[in-house]
């Protein structure tokens, strides 16, 4: 489904991601995890072309993502949503435009019939009569809600996530875990997540790779890397997430 | 000890003098290749279809008609400053008649453009860079270009063209305003006749000053919207990038207005 080839990411002289090759399958979800400022966001921005890559090839569906035309790579966008760490709702517009933003910019349908789509993506996030607020009215939990309906409006194959638990309290980080799962599940989407929280990783997590130092150290699922891998980050998640549990 | 030959020092300080100004020219040449890629695409973007519902309308409101106030009184105040000033003058030469013409013509192709131009660009220029800027550091724009849509369609073009309805307009009313408040003193303080007033302030302006009033304005239109634009999607590091990007806004906005003015007044002058 989406190919990653020796991708090379430098910015300000620094390489951020040196020579990463992933292959994403169909239906799973994928966490990618590593230390603060080791380029886990900008694995995904570099995929969605938010930062150009210095070197390397993203094949997605069998498409070169970098020779894409604007119409190809506008198709793209459809297909692969992302939520972004601070939710990046559009604070000059409601709930309900910001959810039906894609269905409003991208279809003939009617304000009627993209409010009731609106509704349904906000239920499925469990979320129900807010569609007149603004971004500012809602707790952070809300907002990430909000920016998971959003991205789910365009029935998208791919979702990234990045950090999602992020800044939220523990009770809404279960909440927002349990609701990834759902939609995984429900729309069958394929995932990738960027977090360093161990315990979302150790609950959605079907493969985790580890970066550092702008390579993939480690990759395989939780189970394998809890007995086998002795790299000393994943030793201290895993301590960590022990402790917590 | 370590000594230093004053030579060489010289040399050393040539050196850096000459990489400061060669890495400034760069700095310049790279803001300027940047903004007219901006402008054009912000350009072609005005004839895209996809649109918000009323979004140029309320961008024409909140340039056009936010800054009608402001614009307003420093006309009115411009036009009865230049009439005492230049009445005190011409009655020297016993012209105080032409008085004016003078107001009308210098408020047409050179003051009413720049001053308008100005107040934007201070008030208008700041607002847009600093809500870019802040959409740029909370990945409003990262997240429109995920759900497919062109930022520069999105957000720029709509307000160039809202600058484009608006500003020719404001220019418009500020003029007559400014021949307002030169009336105003020119016959009740200084003592011409109404008539004689109105009849001078028409007799020398003509189609061509006009319409090399409209030409900048529509210039210095393009400078705001696209410098205030090109600094909010520049903005980096929080709010305090976002109020360097505001300041910068209005300071490049300034600097090419005024550059601009003075590029098109050579033109018609020579030409």
């Amino acid at each position: 489904m989406l190919e990653v080839r020796n991708l090379t990411v430098r910015l300000e002289g620094k390489t951020i991601l040196n020579n990463i090759s992933l292959k994403v399958i169909p239906g799973e979800s994928l966490v990618i995890a590593g230390p603060s400022g080791c380029g886990k966001s900008v694995f995904l921005k570099s995929i969605l072309g938010l930062i150009e890559p210095t070197g390397g090839e993203i094949f997605f569906e069998g498409q070169n993502v970098r020779e894409m035309t604007p119409e190809q790579r506008e198709q793209f966008h459809q297909k692969i949503e992302m939520v972004f760490q601070n939710s990046a709702l559009f604070d000059s517009m409601t709930v309900w435009e910001n959810v039906g933003f894609f269905l409003l910019y991208h279809t003939h349908l009617s304000e009627e019939e993209i409010r009731q789509r609106v509704k349904e993506a906000l239920k499925a996030v469990g979320l129900e009569g807010i569609e007149e607020k603004m971004p500012e009215q809602l707790s952070g939990g809300m907002r990430k809600r909000v920016a998971i309906a959003r991205a789910l409006i365009s029935q998208p194959r791919m979702l990234f996530y990045d950090e999602p638990t992020t800044g939220l309290d523990p009770v809404t980080s279960k909440h927002i875990t349990r609701l990834m799962m759902e939609i995984h599940s429900r729309y069958g989407t394929t995932d990738i997540t960027v977090t360093h929280d161990v315990k979302l990783a150790a609950r959605i997590a079907q493969r985790i790779v580890l970066l550092g130092n702008g390579r993939i150290e480690e990759m395989g699922s939780f189970e394998q890397l809890r007995l086998h891998s002795q790299h000393p980050l994943i030793r201290s998640y895993l301590e960590a997430f022990e402790e917590k549990s | 000890m370590k000594t230093t030959l004053p030579g060489l020092m010289a040399e050393d300080k040539k050196v850096s003098v000459v990489n400061f100004l060669g890495s400034f020219a760069v700095e310049v040449f790279r803001y300027l290749h940047d903004l007219f890629l901006l402008t054009t695409a912000a350009a072609s973007g005005m004839f895209v279809r996809k649109r918000r519902r009323g979004i140029v309308l309320k961008y024409i409101e909140e340039i056009g008609l936010g800054s009608l106030p402001l614009a307003g009184i420093i006309s009115t105040f411009t036009g009865m400053v230049l009439v005492m000033e230049t009445v005190s003058e011409l009655k020297k030469f016993g012209a105080a008649m032409y008085t004016a013409s003078i107001v009308s013509v210098s408020m047409v192709r050179e003051l009413g453009p720049v001053l308008v131009g100005l107040i934007v660009a201070g008030r208008v220029g700041a607002a847009i860079a600093a809500e870019l800027g802040t959409m740029k550091i909370t990945e409003q724009i990262d997240a429109l270009k995920v759900l497919a849509v062109d930022p520069v369609n999105f957000l720029v073009s709509p307000r160039f063209l809202g600058g484009l309805v608006a500003l020719p307009i404001l220019f418009l009313i500020a003029f007559f305003l400014a021949i307002g408040g030169g009336f105003l003193v020119g016959v009740h303080l200084v003592g011409i006749g109404p008539g004689m007033y109105l009849s001078q302030t028409f007799r020398f302006v003509t189609l061509k000053d006009l319409a090399v009033g409209l030409l900048k304005i529509v210039a210095f239109t393009t400078i705001i919207i696209n410098v205030a634009c090109l600094e909010g999607f520049r903005a980096r590091g929080g709010a305090e990038g976002v109020g360097r990007a505001s300041t910068s806004a209005v300071v490049s906005s300034f600097f090419l207005i005024i550059l601009a003015n003075l590029v098109i007044t050579a033109i018609f002058y020579f030409f």
